[in-house]
C-alpha cells in the first residue's frame, strides 16, 4: 500500500469503518511512513483535544432555562395574552402580539390628527374675525370697510386736519416673498390723505394684513381708540 | 405535572428508577410536561448542546443564548417531535439550526467581533484532572489550536466535523441533523479534515511532529 491509497482511506481509518485486513494494511504502512503517520496523528490529536478540552456550561444556563420554563407554564391563553400584553412600555422587548400592535395604530393616528388639526388652522382667520368678513366681502365683489373708531383727541400730525369718526383706510397690496407689501390700489380712501403715507412707514397700532393665495392682499389700518399713533422711521 | 421549581442541587437521576432512563419513557414523560424528565434531559444534554453551539459559533455568550433557546424549544415543542429520529439527533438538529440562525443574525447586523484572550477560556476548560497545572496549560494550548483550525472552516464543514469528531454522530445521523445527503456529509467531513490537517501542519504542533 502506498501513501496515496493510505490518504484515500484516512477518513475511513479515523471513522473505524475499514475492514480488519484493510486496517492492518494501513497500520503496516504507517509504521514505515513518517509523513502519513504525522498526518493521521494531527487529526487524532485534533479529535482528542476537541473531546478533552470541553467547556463546562455556565451555572446561569440552568437558572435561565428554568425561568423560561416557569414562564411557559404560567402562560395564559392567547386571547388573554393579547389584552394583558397591551401596554405601551414593556421591559422584555417587543414581544407584543400583532393585535396589540395594530390596535396601537389608530390611537397613534388619532393623536397625530389632533396635532395636525391644531397646527393647520390659519391663525389670522381665527384670531381676527374682521379679516374673514373682509375676505368674504372681497370674494363676493363687495366693498367691505372696517369701521374705524378713534378718539378725536388724538392728533396725527401738526398740519393735518383732525381725524373724523368712521374714518377707514383699506388698500389692495401685493406682497412679495419677504412679506413686504406694495400698494396696488386704494379701495377705500381715508378722509385724511396723510394716512396713506402711513402705508410706507411703520405704524404702531393694529394692522390687518390678510394674504390671498396669489399674493394679493388687503391691508387695513385701524386706529385703536385712545391710543396715540406715532410714525416710526 | 411536577413542581415547577426544583433546586439545581437535587439529584434528579435518583428520582427515576433505572427503567425510566430509557428514551421512550423519557419522551413520554417529556410529552406530558414532566419537569423532572425535562431536568434529566437537560442534565444529560447540556454539555453536548453548549459545547456544540460554542464550537460552531466560537463565542460563549452566543453559545449560552443558543443553549437556552434549544432547551426552551425542547420543552415547548416536544409534542411536535414525531420520533422519526433519536432524541439526541433532534436536539442536535435544533442546536444546529439555532446556531446557524444566530450566525445569520450577526451577519445581518454586520457585527464582526473579536474574541478576548484565549486565557479567559482556560478558566472554564473542563479537564480530566483540574488540579494539575501542566495538564490545564497543555489543554489551553490545544484549545488555541482547535479554535484556530475551526475558525478557518466554513460553517457547513465546521458543523459536520464537530458532529462527527466531538459528538461522535454517525454519517446518517449527521445527514439527518444537517438535512444534507450522506454523500455530501462524507465529502464535507473529508474536506474539513484536510483543512484542519493543513492548519495544524503549519502550526507549532506540526513542526514538532
Amino acid at each position: 500500500m502506498n501513501c496515496a491509497s493510505v490518504k484515500a482511506r484516512e477518513n475511513d481509518f479515523l471513522d473505524d469503518s475499514l475492514s480488519p485486513e484493510q486496517r492492518a494494511e494501513v497500520e503496516r504502512h504507517l509504521q514505515n511512513c513518517q509523513a502519513c503517520r504525522t498526518d493521521l496523528e494531527l487529526l487524532l490529536i485534533f479529535r482528542k483535544s476537541l473531546r478533552d478540552c470541553q467547556l463546562a456550561p455556565p451555572q446561569a444556563l440552568e437558572t435561565l432555562i428554568m425561568r423560561g420554563v416557569n414562564h411557559t407554564l404560567q402562560r395564559r391563553p392567547f386571547w388573554q395574552e393579547w389584552f394583558v400584553n397591551f401596554s405601551v412600555w414593556r421591559e422584555d422587548g417587543d414581544k407584543r402580539p400583532l393585535f396589540s400592535k395594530l390596535a396601537a395604530v389608530p390611537v397613534t393616528l388619532f393623536f397625530f390628527a389632533l396635532i395636525l388639526a391644531e397646527f393647520s388652522h390659519a391663525p389670522e382667520t381665527t384670531w381676527y374675525p374682521a379679516y374673514a368678513m373682509e375676505q368674504n366681502a372681497l370674494l363676493n365683489g363687495q366693498e367691505y370697510v372696517l369701521p374705524v373708531r378713534y378718539t378725536p383727541m388724538v392728533e396725527f400730525a401738526e398740519d393735518s386736519s383732525p381725524l373724523v369718526a368712521d374714518d377707514s383706510f383699506v388698500v389692495l397690496t401685493r406682497v412679495d416673498r419677504q412679506g413686504m407689501p406694495t400698494l396696488e390700489k386704494v379701495i377705500s380712501a381715508p378722509h385724511n390723505r396723510l394716512l396713506l403715507d402711513l402705508f410706507f412707514n411703520r405704524v404702531e397700532g393694529i394692522r390687518y394684513r390678510p394674504l390671498l393665495k396669489n399674493g394679493i392682499g388687503v391691508d387695513s389700518f385701524i386706529i385703536v381708540p385712545y391710543q396715540k399713533i406715532s410714525v416710526v422711521g | 405535572m411536577g413542581n415547577p421549581t426544583i433546586g439545581s442541587n437535587v439529584d434528579v437521576f435518583s428520582c427515576y428508577p433505572e427503567t425510566a432512563h430509557s428514551e421512550d419513557a423519557l419522551l413520554e414523560a417529556l410529552r406530558q410536561g414532566d419537569l423532572r424528565a425535562f431536568e434529566v434531559t437537560f442534565h444529560t444534554y447540556k454539555s453536548l448542546v453548549y459545547n456544540l453551539s460554542y464550537r460552531i459559533l466560537l463565542d460563549r455568550e452566543d453559545a449560552l443564548d443558543v443553549s437556552q433557546e434549544v432547551f426552551l424549544t425542547l420543552f415547548q415543542k416536544i409534542a411536535h417531535f414525531r420520533g422519526d429520529c433519536s432524541l439526541k439527533s433532534w436536539i442536535f438538529r435544533i442546536t444546529f439550526n439555532k446556531s446557524l440562525n444566530k450566525k445569520k443574525w450577526w451577519r445581518r447586523r454586520g457585527k464582526f467581533r473579536t474574541e478576548p484572550l484565549s486565557l479567559l477560556h482556560g478558566e472554564r476548560i473542563k479537564t480530566r484532572d483540574n488540579e494539575r497545572p501542566d495538564t490545564t496549560l497543555q489543554c489551553q494550548e490545544m484549545e488555541e489550536l482547535v479554535r484556530g483550525s475551526l475558525e478557518k472552516l466554513p460553517l457547513a464543514q465546521r458543523a459536520v466535523i464537530l458532529l462527527r469528531d466531538l459528538q461522535g454522530c454517525s454519517y446518517e445521523e449527521i445527514a439527518e441533523i444537517t438535512g444534507a445527503s450522506v454523500g455530501t456529509v462524507k465529502s464535507r467531513i473529508a474536506r474539513a479534515r484536510a483543512a484542519v490537517q493543513h492548519t495544524l501542519k503549519a502550526s507549532d504542533l506540526g513542526r514538532i511532529l
